[in-house]
């Protein structure tokens, strides 16, 4: 996540707003942002009560583990949804595609 | 868990949803503080990237 906020510019750039959101409680997340330096150009939102409901309406939750998976999916300005990806769980996806759809949707 | 930056997408819709679908709407509180975000209050306004992640402590 934290590589979001040293790239807020180019989000900005096209008009797009990044939202985190994780089953963890919001003291879990602002304990995390600030041992990171603080998380400041974007929200981490908690999808902590009922725990994971977001997360399984947007069809990204385990069951087994009780977390989500690493996904990311784009909402155009419509309220459709641009892209997803649903990403290997031990890795971060990288911004550069991100852009590069946002750039697309202008 | 060591998190690096990859390519390895697992697939390009979810259990629910395809790209061009209507995004579910929904409403969260933030660890900034004040209002909950709500997606539908940026309807028309901006594109939300929203990112799923599996807990805190873990994507460094």
């Amino acid at each position: 996540m934290p590589s979001y906020e040293a790239e807020v510019a180019d989000f900005e750039r096209y008009d797009a707003q990044v939202v985190g959101i994780s089953v963890d409680s919001i003291p879990s997340h602002i304990a995390w942002a600030k041992s990171l330096g603080g998380i400041e150009t974007y929200p981490l939102l908690a999808d902590f009560h009922p725990k994971g409901e977001v997360a399984r309406k947007f069809g990204v939750w385990k069951e087994d583990k009780g977390i989500c998976e690493r996904s990311i999916v784009i909402v155009d300005k419509a309220g459709k949804i641009a892209y997803i990806d649903v990403h290997e769980i031990s890795e971060q996806p990288e911004n550069a595609q991100l852009i590069e759809i946002l750039r697309d949707l202008q | 868990m060591a998190v690096s930056a990859g390519r390895t997408s697992v697939a390009s819709k979810t259990s629910t949803l395809k790209v061009g679908d209507s995004a579910p709407d929904f409403t969260l509180p933030s660890h900034r503080g004040g209002d909950s975000f709500k997606l539908s209050d940026l309807k028309g306004k901006k594109n939300i990237v929203v990112v799923f992640y599996p807990l805190d402590w873990t994507a460094l």
